[in-house]
């Protein structure tokens, strides 16, 4: 059990039995410390416990089971942050042990955004996300949110992209990656000084009820929260803006179309007060962050090329429909789009379909 | 008396001479045939018999013999029931052949006496000229086939009796007036045309860039985006198959027997096996090792249609004939090597649901799923596919507009041009097209200048393009190149071709 103190021991043994965090808070106030509750644990518990959680508890009761585990965590190089962490201590369930893998220091960051929404993004809600994470990551700002697939994966993207360094709270143990597509990004993340971190001791599977508790530690870490794209009712974004709200953070929302119904909530909380936001400028702006201005290469565009991105910043368009717009053969048309894409100015999506990235 | 009459049989796609021999003895009367025939062959007695009679002739009364020498090479299909007939009519003297110099004789036989076609007409006819026969009597439905075969005499007859009257001196059967290859390209008629494709600029431009480089492509698209209708166009749009090539195409067709009543082959094959279909089916195979869909389309467009719906192993199977343009069969009892030079032009769904990216429907599929339906095509098949193009549907109104589009034939006329400074540039070595080019040949011959590379570098740091991507932008640039008559790759070109890695892009994978 060497290099662990015996609250961490008991702490760890704890998080094995996933305990929704309000209940884990009621042993510890009860109890004051882990450790008292290890010390005091015995058969007669199992009427107080959900059973899986009571099994867990006394399987690892032993000692050989338990050492088992912390070798587990040694070798997987895992940190566990049981102190009080700065900002998660005035949340309603603050979470009574942290694993992590990476840079700890991240969750004292000082400028944090939490970019979130929903799994099935559009491409324009994707785009939006990686653009404003690789804008905010550029000035220095952390982005954080749940590894999600769609709008997470694409801000996190877009934040390595801008070098900048990202906090993802896993909904599974930190040793699995879920969504398993990941597994490029978790490794980035990694490599560029970010941070992997979960309340869930590694081997966690990614259930159901994770996801929806580690959404206020993604609320919390962060100043303020951006979302983007959500579907209506009870959805992971809308938790997670709910638990915003409840720790005083700011929160953002990217407008959309209105007849899409993954617009629906964010233009609901933009009449309720949220802020509206087009781009990073917008948040930093709101933030009161500074901005160190990047002086932008002026970029020449040729005639046909000019034609092509006016045309898109009316709205999207499939190939055959600009070659029919601007008049221009299938071939020159193929190289200008290759190079305003390189040039960052416009992007493609599915079924061949572009869009203007910068306004 | 003993009779020997000229036969002829294939092994694979080349004919080979068998002497057929009979020989009319006393004892009870019988009719055996002997030297390695098959099932079809052995038949040939009862038909031979009755189209005798039924010609006016009689079996002869005793033990007839007929042998198919050389006696130790397997003989099938029922191509000897015609020279095995002619043999015991004039070994049972019944008629005395005058006219049998040098000319061959096949064809099987109906119960009335009529000839029926067989396969591998046209193998027998190239190979018995190249071994010094001057002529070959054979069914009407066959004639076509050989049409522009020089140098031998071409008798096609209706039934035994014509050939009887021609071999006797009665009744010379008219000689069929041979064509040259150049007066059977005219006649040349493509099933589709450019010009009946509305829209698709896009799909357009990259089709006629894979046919000027012979590039592999793939067409990825919603359905009912017309992914068939623009690969039916792909003949069209390829140049006209030379002499030889088609040669080799007809003969292959020929010796699978898919051309009865057709003449030779001069448009390239255009074939679409189902996604059903088994791994013998698509290469080659069976007791007899016949040849499957890609020696088929040899010279032409081998179409697989939701290509991920094709079993694995079927596409696995398909790689090695791509890549040397040869299938070789092996069976325990046969062996063939069948020419497999086509394009692959494949077509599929973006994902399960068939809409991702789709304008106008929603695709319900997950990433995952989108994901895994794409992992079908393995990257050793993906790596053999230069062009990859997403074609979208086309909107009603643009179908029903009356403006007529570009027609295959002023695409051909590029192609062709492109085709020719290939053909200048690859001379003396083994290919003609771009997209054969090895690893030192794209070193040679695809240099960039200081702007092409370094938007390519942007490009690969900037997408999800890969190493073999890499290789792959290169070739396509170079046809490109080719198109606009340039010496130089040009930034334009590569730009161009950068267009054409859809399935590198990175929407694909999140």
């Amino acid at each position: 059990m060497a290099g662990f103190k015996k609250e961490e021991i008991s702490r760890i043994w704890l998080s094995f039995a996933d305990l929704p965090p309000a209940k884990m808070a009621a042993i510890l106030d009860a109890y004051g410390s882990a450790f008292a509750y290890f010390t005091d644990f015995n058969q007669k518990m199992w009427e107080l416990l959900p059973i899986g959680a009571y099994n867990a508890l006394t399987r690892l009761h032993e000692k050989e089971a338990l050492v088992k585990e912390l070798d587990t965590l040694h070798a997987l190089g895992v940190q566990v942050l049981t102190e009080p962490v700065s900002c998660f201590q005035d949340i309603l369930e603050p979470p009574m042990i942290l694993y992590a893998l990476g840079d700890t220091t991240l969750l004292q960051a000082e400028k944090v955004i939490s970019i979130v929404g929903t799994r099935k993004a559009t491409a324009y809600g994707k785009m939006m996300a990686q653009s404003i994470g690789e804008e905010l990551a550029k000035q220095g700002v952390v982005i954080a949110n749940g590894f999600a697939r769609g709008i997470d994966s694409a801000a996190l993207e877009g934040a390595l992209n801008g070098g900048g360094r990202c906090i993802a709270f896993m909904g599974c143990g930190i040793d699995s990656i879920y969504p398993p597509e990941n597994r490029e990004l978790y490794r980035q993340i990694l490599d560029k000084g970010g941070l992997i971190v979960s309340e869930y001791p590694p081997g966690a599977p990614p259930s159901g009820h994770h996801f929806p508790q580690r959404n206020r530690l993604i609320s919390a870490v962060a100043d303020g929260i951006l979302l983007i794209e959500s579907k209506p009712d009870g959805s992971g974004g809308t938790i997670t803006v709910n638990h915003a709200m409840e720790q005083g953070k700011e929160v953002f929302v990217l407008p959309g179309p209105v007849n899409n119904e993954l617009y629906r909530m964010p233009h609901v909380l933009i009449r309720d007060g949220a802020r509206l936001v087009t781009c990073a400028g917008d948040i930093l702006e709101d933030m009161g962050w500074e901005r160190t201005e990047e002086e932008a290469p002026e970029t020449e565009l040729t005639q046909a090329q000019g034609q092509i991105v006016n045309l898109l910043s009316q709205g999207d368009a499939s190939f055959d429909e600009i070659a029919e717009a601007c008049r221009q053969n299938a071939g020159d048309l193929n190289s200008n789009l290759t190079i305003l894409e390189i040039m960052g100015i416009i992007k493609k999506s599915a079924g061949r379909i572009y869009m203007k990235v910068k306004r | 008396m003993l009779a020997r009459i000229p036969g002829f049989s294939v092994t694979g796609v080349e004919g080979f001479p068998v002497i057929v021999e009979a020989f009319v003895s006393g004892g009870l009367p019988s009719l055996d045939v002997v030297g390695l025939p098959d099932a079809a062959v052995k038949e040939s007695r009862d038909r031979v018999r009755v189209a005798m009679i039924n010609s006016g002739f009689t079996m002869p009364i005793g033990r007839v013999t007929v042998n198919l020498a050389p006696a130790d090479t397997k003989k099938e299909g029922p191509a000897f029931d015609l020279p095995i007939a002619i043999a015991i009519l004039k070994a049972s003297d019944q008629i005395i052949v005058k006219e049998l110099q040098d000319v061959i004789l096949f064809g099987e036989l109906s119960l009335d006496g009529s000839l029926q076609p067989v396969k591998g007409a046209l193998p027998m006819v190239i190979s018995a000229h190249q071994q010094g026969f001057k002529g070959v009597i054979l069914p009407v439905g066959n004639a076509k086939e050989v049409i522009t075969v020089q140098g031998m005499d071409v008798y096609p007859a209706e039934n035994l009796k014509d050939v009887i009257y021609h071999l006797t001196g009665r009744e010379r059967i008219a000689k069929q007036q041979q064509k040259s290859y150049e007066e059977c390209l005219l006649e040349t008629v493509f099933p589709m045309d450019m010009a009946e494709v509305k829209g698709q600029t896009g799909a357009r431009r990259a089709l006629e860039v894979a046919c000027a480089g012979g590039h592999n492509i793939i067409m990825i698209g919603v359905p009912g985006a017309g992914k068939t209708m623009l690969a039916r166009c792909i003949p069209s749009i390829l140049p006209p198959m030379t002499y030889e090539e088609a040669l080799e195409t007809t003969r292959i067709h020929s010796v699978t027997g898919a051309l009865r009543n057709q003449g030779m082959l001069t448009a390239r094959p255009f074939r679409s096996p189902h996604h059903s279909a088994s791994v013998p089916a698509l290469v080659g195979g069976g007791s007899k090792a016949v040849p499957g869909e890609v020696s088929l389309a040899h010279n032409g467009v081998l179409f697989l249609d939701e290509i991920a719906e094709f079993s694995k192993a079927a596409l696995e199977a398909l790689r090695q004939p791509l890549e040397d343009g040869v299938a070789a069969v092996t069976r325990v009892n046969a062996k063939s090597a069948y020419q497999a030079k086509c394009m692959l032009v494949a077509s599929m769904n973006p994902c399960p649901c068939g809409y991702y990216g789709s304008k106008n429907k929603k695709c319900r599929c997950t990433t995952g799923e989108i994901r895994r339906y794409l992992d079908r095509l393995s990257g050793p098949m993906l790596d053999r596919i230069d062009i990859h193009i997403e074609v979208d549907s086309v909107p009603v109104e643009e179908i029903r507009a009356t403006g007529s589009e570009e027609s295959s034939k002023t695409i051909l006329e590029r192609v062709q041009a492109a085709r020719k400074i290939q053909l200048e540039r690859f001379k003396g070595t083994a290919i003609h097209c771009n997209a054969q080019m090895d690893n030192k040949l794209v070193k040679e011959y695809c240099r960039l200048d200081h702007s092409a590379e370094a938007l390519l570098h942007a490009a690969i740091k900037g997408q999800n393009i890969s190493m073999r991507g890499y290789t792959r932008i290169l070739k396509v640039a170079r046809t490109i190149a080719d198109l606009r008559g340039a010496k130089e790759i040009g930034m334009n070109d590569v730009a161009e071709a950068i267009q054409y890695r859809s399935l590198d892009d990175k929407y694909w994978r999140n």
